[in-house]
């Protein structure tokens, strides 16, 4: 609890945060022989994979294959009975000693928030500021300071006394992402953040995030329906299949007929244009054809 | 930024009105004290200071020994059930969560009931065995709703603990009324008007036996007000922010539940003062329970007081049950708010 005195006394910009190996080619997140078992199924066996610090990482996969639990094995509580296997962070086992220290390391974009209506917009995001705070005292200068400025990097300067009802849901999706940057976690894992906005709003996103990347070193993982949007702004994309990983590498290694077909289920043709792999994804059959109902 | 945290000028605000309250109180009631009597009579109680005040030892006796203990109670019931009530209704997600909800009130009310139908008049009293009785009931009822609920799988859902509440609440209101039912008319008026509420018996006993309950509780609901929000994002995301929300749940539900205990114990069941009082605070002030908390302590005290000032004074020498000064004050007084408040529950 030094600390946090010192900090109060000080005023200074908090200094706590979780040392992370800055060079670019050290793994933040290694991830060794996770095993998933949900209800007693065996939903994931024996995933492996690393993320590099500064990178974007896109998870993709059916629904229902696994990639929300997944993502969920980087929060600590109540729920981690069904994971089995090793997760180290920042070369801190995870989950850390207490959940403080956890929500130190991973912050966490849900793909369907809680929304309290009637909360204020600052009061939201200082959330993200709750493993920094003992109990009784008062929020220091450092939490101020801190969700200030990250409200001001993401545009949401003059939202900070509106109520989160009010918001749009591109306003409402910015708002939800400052929570998790308040946390100066290394580690931000995002859970379809782009799935509920339009186009224009889920570019603004991703620019957001790959800006993210290079320009504060956050790490992201970050599970996308749109393959396409996955292809273009992820330095590299993990593709689940049926209880395993079927692809881990680059987008253009990753994104292949094949591994599109067996992931999915759809037929696809692949097209680069200007350097930019485009997914035009069909169907094998059409269920609603002339043809297929005659022949059933 | 500026409407963060608690500002220092809200609580200067409600601070100012919990004096004037407990001025009014002490000083405007029938017996008509000068204000300089009061503070003497405070003052000869207070050890550095007592040499220098001189008072009558009626006086010194009507103020330290019936209005002193009144007041002193009434900040603590008030205090309590106001900020019970507020983290009830953060607990639970629903705003019409009141203190009583896990079964307090039907457990202390069998309790009281149990005291007033049984023991002779006489030995109850010099024991002080209405309150103890009633706090062990509020207890046992509160820790059968908890084991009830717990079967039923409370860890990640409240609504069975809601619902063992009610059963409970039903069984020991049965049994209340069964024993009620059986008793003489003067019993049964002395049950109706301890279920109505009243600090009228008050003496610093009942003080000494709550305060520690009250303060306890009140730290930790305090300490708890920044959890109570993150609690309104759901479990899972609180948990990716360091929050453990069964086990927040679990100890505010428990702070808050002996200490509503504990003041239902000695005041009987006053109610409305937990509803009324947060939401008053959440329609002006926001629904942030770092504002939300704190306030209540310092408003609830006062709401109480100043009802009790009310409750004794409106039909002197005969005191109406502060209960219906609660309900019959509040109620369109909150009405007036939530009218003209632009903020929705």
């Amino acid at each position: 609890m030094t600390t946090f005195l010192e900090k109060n006394l000080t005023g200074e910009i908090d200094t706590r945060e979780i040392p992370t190996d800055r060079d670019a080619n050290t793994n933040l997140v290694e991830v060794r022989k996770l095993n998933i078992t949900r209800n007693k199924v065996l939903l994931l066996e024996d995933i492996s994979f690393n993320i590099k610090t500064g990178e974007f990482v896109g998870l993709i996969g059916k629904n229902g294959v696994g990639k929300t639990t997944l993502l969920q094995a980087f929060i600590d509580g109540d729920h981690r009975k069904i994971y089995q296997g090793d997760i180290e962070i920042a070369k801190i086992k995870f989950p850390a000693k207490s959940i403080r220290e956890s929500a130190k390391l991973v912050a966490y974009v849900p793909q369907l928030p809680h929304i309290p209506k009637q909360m204020l917009v600052c009061d939201y995001v200082m959330l993200g500021r709750l493993p920094y705070q003992n109990y009784l005292g008062n929020m220091s200068i450092a939490d101020l300071e801190i969700t200030k400025e990250v409200l001001a990097q993401l545009d949401l300067a003059n939202f900070s006394n509106r109520v989160l009802g009010e918001l749009s849901g591109g306003e409402l999706q910015r708002v939800i992402i400052a929570r998790a940057l308040v946390q100066k976690a290394p580690f931000l894992v995002l859970d379809e953040p782009a799935t509920s906005l339009d186009i224009y709003h889920q570019l603004m996103l991703l620019e957001l995030l790959k800006d993210l990347c290079k320009s504060q070193e956050m790490t992201i993982f970050c599970s996308l329906h749109d393959i396409n949007l996955a292809a273009q702004y992820c330095d590299r994309i993990i593709m689940l299949g049926q209880n395993k990983v079927l692809a881990d590498n680059i987008p253009s290694q990753v994104l292949t007929r094949e591994n599109i077909k067996e992931a999915f289920s759809v037929d696809s043709q692949l097209h680069t244009v200007k350097d930019n792999l485009v997914v035009i994804p069909r169907l094998f059959t059409n269920p609603y054809s002339d043809q297929f109902r005659g022949r059933k | 930024m500026d409407v963060t945290e608690l500002k220092s000028r809200h609580i200067i605000y409600a601070i100012l009105f919990l004096v004037i309250v407990i001025f009014l109180s002490a000083t405007t009631g029938p017996a008509q004290l000068p204000l300089g009597q009061f503070f003497a009579a405070v003052a000869v109680h207070l050890p550095v200071i007592s040499g220098h005040f001189h008072v009558s030892s009626l006086n010194e006796a009507l103020v330290w020994q019936l209005i002193m203990p009144r007041i002193c109670l009434g900040l603590l019931v008030g205090a309590m059930l106001a900020s019970a009530g507020a983290a009830y209704q953060g607990v639970f997600l629903n705003p019409l969560a009141d203190p009583y909800l896990l079964g307090v009130a039907s457990g202390a009310g069998l309790g009281a009931t149990i005291v007033l139908v049984f023991i002779p008049v006489a030995l109850s009293f010099s024991f002080n065995l209405l309150p103890v009785a009633a706090f062990i009931g509020a207890v046992i009822s509160v820790a059968l709703t908890f084991t009830l609920g717990k079967a039923a799988g409370s860890g990640r859902n409240s609504s069975s603990l809601l619902l063992s509440g009610i059963a409970v609440a039903a069984f020991f209101t049965a049994a209340q009324t069964f024993l009620q039912q059986r008793s003489s008319a003067g019993q049964i008026q002395d049950v109706y008007s301890w279920i109505l509420g009243s600090l009228a018996t008050a003496g610093w006993s009942d003080v000494t036996l709550i305060l520690p309950y009250v303060g306890l509780s009140a730290i930790t609901l305090v300490a708890m007000r920044r959890l109570l929000d993150a609690l309104a994002v759901g479990d899972l995301e609180a948990q990716s922010i360091g929050v453990k929300a069964s086990t927040i749940r679990i100890i505010i539900i428990i702070a808050a539940t002996l200490g509503t205990a504990a003041a239902v114990s000695v005041s009987g069941l006053i109610g409305f003062v937990g509803i009324i009082v947060p939401h008053m605070i959440r329609l002006v002030m926001g629904p942030s329970y770092k504002r939300i908390l704190p306030l209540s302590i310092l408003y609830g005290g006062a709401f109480l007081v100043l009802a009790d000032y009310l409750a004794r004074t409106i039909l002197y020498p005969e005191e109406v049950p502060l209960g219906v000064i609660t309900a019959f004050l509040g109620a369109p007084f909150f009405l007036v708010v939530l009218r003209t408040s632009k903020r929705l529950i």
